[in-house]
């Protein structure tokens, strides 16, 4: 099966029908890689449809039930666009086949021009860089305004300008920019490491009452994020916002023996009552014997210094581990 | 001053010897060899560093004379010594880094300011180390993370406050739909130095490119949906400038300078929202020989909010994506066309001159060809303290003629004087024409010499549009100043709203020279009132040409020919891309009327692009 019977035609579709033998019942992992369109009927079932005639290098994956034996199937390949030769790869992938490809090496041959990855690299200072931030690396929790800080010894971290909150952190090779510098790019980059992401939305907020959140979403009536500055001696970024009129800074640095990400809070300003830092957010919190407290499945730790109290409350369903603040600085560290 | 009249003297020698060689009845001859850009304005590359990557998105320059950049990756160089005085190469140092694809630069009190993604921010450098220390966030703005939400600016106004412009973001399914997620996709914003932000104007698609002409706003838009063909708008505040995306935000942002609404909008101008059966739409296309298609001009009638391009920029010929706009403020060092406006072209690698007048109060104006060749995409402009005009450029994705990824360049001038039209200027009956030398009389007041067209665009949700009403212009006598170099053409048929292509292909300087960029495009949004010609003060005179020697030498010269073949791939390819997309209908897919937009984009957008770009796909661009 393969689209080199179109040669180079540039309006054109083809119709493939035939049978699929399938060894066992159960999940199958379907990839149609393909320019221009594709619809996949098996057993007259439509289960994909590519409705992009004009795509440039599109790849679509379904799970798929299927039973074994032996299933009709009829693929439609249709393109319009001049400037790209017709593609069309199906692969099939399940507990009982290894990965296989359908169609014929020509149908889909290699990219001749692959792209390089573009790894951004830290020097001997901080290497700062801006760029979105996939939450979770999920699309829809896309975050706009974050700047990522790679460290020299190798624990990094992307903080959130719009939140004044770490987003994530991780240890070994800073950030893959390909998605953003690539041809047009996406705008975002990727933590190249296991990453531990915290929560989304502010870490202050001002909480008087048990049903008052952080909030999540930001309001520029509310807050305003200041950008930076670079700290002379280690070249590492002071965030500056102020949030209801609280001057924020922050620094945040790996401790000394690389174990952790500290967060150095400085509030100035008039500080309103009920004002608090969220200090963690997860399905679980459970305080440790040592005094840290154990966050969403001890996914990570957090380890408050000198003698404040943080304290556990349920909120829309998830614990937040919340701190009361006044004037000055508060300091905690991220373990994991 | 001395070396231009020595060249003059040369050239008017080798005139002198044509005439000799060859009875052509045109009275003097033009030069051995026909001059091309390159003798006028010389296209200089700066060498870079090893291993750096100048995607050049934003340019200015200091009050010392540095170039300051900055790149998609986010750093920001200031170059020193970027004429190469004393053969130096220039020098790079790195000011800052880190920045989210800054799309503009701009220099003010000791800092610079570059609008990134999402915010304004201000760079300095508090302890003089060259090096940038804060990076002061001036306002942010949403985002809704899609990529093609680019922003651009700023640009300082008189006052101090800064313009900033945002791209709009593209549907999901609706991929060619223009969409304004958040606010501030699809409009100008006001930003003053203290973080204050007013919204400005909307209808912006893909506002790359910003300009300070005497202290008033433009901006440039190019080709897409509700926008037939690049072009530049004089942007007041509360202007609407087509693109209906922004209006989502006038009834629900407090101060909204522009009161229509999407619904108002859409009421009058179709979205040609036309469901595909399967819950999403189909992609609207143009419509051949359509009755009676929408204009901007005719929108405007209903929907007076609404501004006219200042400036058609006609899509395929001046540009395909257009960028910077630059006032030449360099007071003749850069030649004659001080005072004049330059703009940029990403898909092109090429520079526009454009001259604008007020007419009844309004802008309107011409646009040249003035210079091709760069090794990129053109994004940023900036006047080096030599009068040389610096070129910043980058393809980032799009492709552009001039095929390398990057590139920083230096116009400069040679200091000869081309054969160009200075300006066209609208008059009650016609147009006058200035050029920058002499012209040869008989070929002036030949009517021959001349020839042109007016057409106009659609507006329509549609990307693009062909040039529609087109009819040729009556050219019905010629004027020819007492100095030789004004032309004054009698036109019968000019159009209100109209682009004019004017064409002048007959016409020689007094040493013989044809005009270098020999066709014009004026937008003739008002016609002045005033005297006109009477047919006794005119020359009707039209006597047919032979053709000149030179012009068959150029058409066998290696760059002709390449060009030839380049426009013959072209339409071959055009063909290809107008095969019917019949055997569609057999598999009962939904009907996309993709194939024939596309030769109509190609076959009316594309006839001048030497290299074939994907024009089409060009939103930043």
């Amino acid at each position: 099966m393969t689209t080199e019977v179109l040669e180079l035609e540039d309006v054109s579709g083809a119709r493939f029908d035939g049978m699929l033998n399938v060894p066992d019942d159960g999940e199958y992992l379907m990839t149609l890689n393909s320019t221009g369109g594709v619809k996949l009927l098996i057993d007259n079932q439509e289960l994909m449809n590519n409705e992009r005639p004009d795509s440039w290098w599109d790849s679509k994956q379904s799970n798929l039930q299927l039973k074994a034996g032996a299933h009709p199937f009829t693929i439609y390949y249709y393109k319009d666009a001049g400037y790209m030769p017709p593609r069309l790869a199906w692969i099939i992938e399940g507990s009982a086949i290894q990965r296989s490809t359908l169609t014929a090496f020509g149908s889909y041959p290699p990219n001749p021009n692959p792209s390089s990855s573009i790894y951004v690299p830290v020097g001997s200072k901080p290497r700062l860089l801006r760029a979105f931030l996939d939450f979770n690396r999920d699309r829809s929790r896309r975050l706009t305004h974050t700047i990522g800080v790679g460290d020299p010894g190798g624990l990094h971290y992307i903080y959130d300008l719009k939140a004044g909150n770490v987003a994530c952190a991780w240890r070994g090779d800073f950030v893959d920019a390909t998605p953003m510098w690539d041809d047009r790019g996406d705008g975002s980059f990727r933590p190249m490491g296991v990453t531990q992401f915290t929560y989304m939305g502010q870490t202050l907020g001002i909480i008087n009452s048990a049903s008052d959140g952080f909030p999540a979403d930001y309001k520029e009536e509310d807050f305003k994020t200041k950008g930076y500055a670079i700290e002379e001696a280690t070249g590492r970024p002071i965030f500056r916002y102020s949030y209801k009129g609280i001057e924020v800074e922050e620094r945040c640095y790996p401790s000394l023996d690389q174990n952790s990400l500290v967060r150095e809070i400085a509030l100035n300003g008039t500080i309103p009552a009920g004002t608090h830092l969220k200090l963690g957010e997860g399905k679980d919190i459970i305080p440790m014997p040592d005094g840290s407290f154990a966050i969403d499945e001890r996914k990570y730790y957090i380890a408050l210094a000198g003698d404040a109290k943080a304290s556990i409350r349920d909120f829309n369903g998830k614990k937040e581990l919340v701190l009361p603040v006044s004037a000055g600085i508060v300091k905690y560290s991220i373990i994991w | 001053m001395k070396y231009f009249i020595q060249t003059g003297l040369i050239l008017s020698g080798l005139c002198i010897i044509q005439l000799l060689a060859s009875f052509s009845w045109a009275a003097p001859n033009p030069p051995a060899k026909t001059p091309t850009e390159d003798d006028y304005y010389k296209i200089v590359t700066l060498p870079t560093p090893e291993g750096m990557l100048l995607e050049v998105g934003g340019m200015t320059t200091l009050q010392d004379g540095r170039i300051a950049i900055c790149t998609r990756r986010g750093d920001v160089y200031l170059v020193e010594n970027p004429d190469m005085a004393n053969d130096a190469p220039p020098r790079f140092k790195l000011f800052a880094s880190g920045l989210h694809e800054p799309l503009g630069l701009a220099y003010k009190d000791n800092a610079l300011f570059a609008a990134q993604r999402g915010e304004l921010t201000k760079l300095k450098d508090t302890n003089g180390d060259d090096v940038a220390d804060v990076y002061e966030t001036v306002y942010a703005w949403p985002i809704s993370g899609h990529y093609h939400e680019y922003s651009y600016g700023p640009k300082f106004a008189p006052d101090g406050s800064m313009f900033v412009t945002g791209n709009v973001a593209f549907g999901d399914q609706e991929w060619w739909r223009g969409e304004s997620r958040v606010f501030g996709r699809g409009w100008t914003m006001r930003i003053t130095p203290d973080g204050k932000m007013e919204p400005w104007a909307t209808g912006m698609r893909s506002p790359c490119g910003l300009g300070m002409i005497d202290g008033e706003l433009f901006y440039d838009d190019n080709q897409g949906d509700y926008m037939g063909s690049g072009a530049i708008f004089h942007l007041k505040k509360g202007a609407f400038t087509g693109h209906p995306a922004g209006l989502v935000w006038t009834d629900k942002i407090p101060n909204s300078p522009v009161k229509l609404t999407a619904d108002q909008f859409n009421a009058v101008v179709d979205p040609r929202k036309v469901k595909n059966g399967t819950g999403g739409y189909n992609k609207p296309e143009n419509i051949d020989n359509e009755p009676n298609a929408n204009t901007l001009f005719a929108i405007k009638s209903k929907l007076p909010e609404v501004t006219l391009p200042a400036v058609w920029l006609p899509h395929g010929i001046l540009g395909i994506s257009n960028s910077e706009i630059i006032p030449d403020q360099t007071n003749g060092a850069f030649g004659p066309f001080a005072g004049q406006v330059f703009v940029g072209d990403q898909g092109q690698s090429r520079i526009m001159r454009v001259v604008m007048e007020k007419v009844k109060g309004e802008y309107q104006g011409v646009a040249f060809d003035f210079r091709s060749g760069f090794q990129s995409g053109i994004l940023r402009m900036t006047w080096g303290h030599d009068g040389s005009l610096y070129v910043g450029e980058t393809n980032r994705g799009w492709g552009s003629a001039g095929n390398t990824t990057s590139g920083l360049q230096r116009l400069a001038w040679t200091g000869k004087v081309p054969m160009e039209m200075k300006t066209v200027r609208a008059m009650p009956d016609g147009f006058e024409i200035e050029f920058t030398l002499p012209v040869d009389k008989a070929s002036a007041e030949n009517l021959a010499s001349y020839g042109g067209k007016n057409f106009i665009y659609k507006f329509h949700p549609v990307y693009g549009s062909p040039p529609i009403n087109d009819s040729p212009l009556n050219i019905k006598g010629a004027k020819v100043s007492e100095d030789g170099l004004k032309v004054r053409l009698l036109i019968d048929n000019i159009k209100q709203y109209y682009l004019h292509e004017i064409k002048v292909d007959g016409v020689k300087s007094r040493d013989g020279l044809p005009v270098l960029h020999p066709t014009a495009y004026y937008t003739l949004n008002n016609i002045p009132d005033g005297a006109k010609l009477s047919m006794s003060e005119v020359s009707t005179k039209r006597a047919m040409q032979r053709r000149l020697k030179t012009a068959d030498a150029e058409s066998k010269s290696p760059q002709a020919k390449k060009a030839k073949e380049s426009r013959q791939n072209n339409s071959a390819y055009l063909r290809q891309s107008a095969t019917p997309a019949g055997q569609m209908d057999l598999f009962g897919l939904p009907q996309y009327h993709y194939p024939a937009g596309r030769a109509f984009f190609y076959r009316y957008c594309q006839a001048q692009v030497q290299q074939r770009t994907y024009c089409c796909f060009n939103p930043q661009a």
